[in-house]
């Protein structure tokens, strides 16, 4: 009874820890650009680096106002929480337009689905829209289990799934 | 109509500026910024003004502290505390000054790389806490309400903005009512070099300010010697770094066309610190 109860205590403290605690590894976000519209001013842009830089995993962010550009960079072995990145740019009073993470995982495929793990068991991203030659490249990579990196557009679906439509693949040494 | 009665009632109409500017806006006018959610924005503005005429000189010397908050990214709320350096005419007062309250709601905007429009409107309340027994007074012993809407347009090289405002006036101390007031504003501003986030930025603006007051009343009865019209040039700046900006301005009276026998404005001037954090 007392050996049940202790395992359920720290089933919860797993639980919890496996919750709160940044996501760690080697394979993460390392890199996310977002184009924002509305950046017309330095001081009124202060508001976006305050927010954004609130965002899980960011060290550093750089504004480019005249492309209405904001270059996100994540801490060295953290990987960058892009999900609140949308929510961030909102408080802010900006538009996001698009936003693009450069992403270190491993290729999988299920059927005809093709899934980029770039974390733990939760972190997914459906990848999507490839053309054919980088479709090619990645079965490889799943085929493999190598570590790949992975360049593109992500885009939160309805039900709340991220799909990634990657521009550029290219594997990583271990 | 006793003399310090004439006296507070010309002051009133002479010293009440509309309220002071917030972030990357017109100095003098309104624009409809607001801050972002959960940001705090403290100001520390002092103004200065001139009148005179027939052998009178009056002045007036105010610095106020403002803080704003964003409740959320469309609406903000203003607390603004005056102190009044220094009142003068025929004799002399400092001392707090009227605290108001403003709100602004952002209800339209439109963004595009490196442009944002959009357009606000402003609902104020300013409350008799100042000393209204002095000589001069001042506060105007009455609680008044502001109302505004305001547009503009923001790009990387070119701003403008325009808005127009509506003073509501209550009787106050001595039977005294200020004249109700129409404010009207347009602004254009450039910013002479292009820059990047993390460098300084300077934006200069020329402002017209129109204004317009009815007379002020006096237990029901009109003040003769009070009201009219003014329009202003007003050169500004906008000097920012980060999140702290240094801005500042020049009120210029181009037309006054006032009621009666009243001192004309020779000059206002603001200049403000402001940060975010």
């Amino acid at each position: 009874m007392v050996g049940k109860r202790w395992f359920l205590v720290f089933g919860i403290i797993i639980f919890l820890t496996g919750s709160f605690l940044p996501r760690t590894a080697h394979s993460q976000v390392q890199e996310v650009t977002v184009t924002v519209e509305g950046l017309a001013c330095p001081f009124c842009a202060y508001g976006i680096e305050k927010k954004l830089k609130k965002v899980e995993g960011v060290s550093s962010i750089d504004v480019q106002m005249e492309k209405g550009v904001v270059i996100i960079t994540g801490k060295k072995d953290l990987s960058v929480n892009f999900e609140q990145v949308p929510g961030a740019v909102k408080d802010s009073g900006f538009s996001l337009k698009q936003m693009k993470v450069r992403v270190t995982g491993t290729a999988r495929q299920d059927g005809s689905r093709f899934l980029l793990q770039y974390g733990g068991p939760d972190d997914l991203l459906f990848v999507d829209g490839m053309k054919a030659d980088l479709k090619g490249q990645f079965s490889q990579y799943a085929g493999n289990g190598k570590t790949m990196e992975a360049q593109g557009i992500v885009q939160e679906k309805p039900e709340g799934a991220w799909t990634l439509v990657p521009e550029s693949l290219k594997g990583v040494s271990p | 109509m006793n003399r310090l009665t004439v006296i507070a009632a010309v002051i009133l109409s002479v010293f009440s500026t509309p309220g002071s500017a917030f972030a990357h806006e017109p100095i003098f006018g309104l624009g409809p910024h607001t801050i972002f959610r959960g940001g705090v924005g403290l100001e520390m503005e002092f103004e200065g003004e001139k009148a005179s005429g027939a052998g009178e000189v009056e002045r007036e010397y105010v610095l106020t502290s403002e803080i704003i908050y964003g409740f959320t990214v469309n609406l903000s709320g203003t607390l603004s505390i005056p102190y009044i350096l220094e009142r003068s005419s025929i004799n002399q007062s400092s001392g707090p000054g009227d605290v108001s309250l403003r709100t602004k709601y952002r209800f339209w905007r439109r963004d595009g790389v490196g442009v944002q429009d959009s357009a606000a409107v402003v609902a104020g309340v300013k409350l008799p806490t100042g000393d209204d027994d002095k000589t001069p007074r001042l506060g105007s012993g009455s609680t008044d309400y502001l109302f505004a809407l305001t547009v503009a347009r923001e790009s990387l090289k070119w701003y403008y903005f325009g808005d127009a405002r509506y003073r509501l006036n209550t009787e106050g101390g001595g039977g005294l009512r200020a004249g109700n007031a129409v404010f009207a504003d347009f602004a254009i501003g450039i910013r002479p070099r292009k820059t990047k986030y993390l460098r300084p930025d300077l934006v200069l603006i020329a402002e017209l300010n129109f204004e317009s007051r009815d007379r002020n009343e006096l237990s029901g009865i009109d003040v003769a010697d009070s009201g009219g019209t003014r329009l202003f040039l007003s050169p500004s700046f906008f000097f920012t770094y980060r999140n702290w900006a240094l801005k500042g301005g020049i009120q210029l009276p181009i037309d006054q066309d006032l009621n009666g026998n009243q001192l004309e404005s020779d000059y206002r001037y603001s200049l403000a610190v402001e940060s975010h954090i």
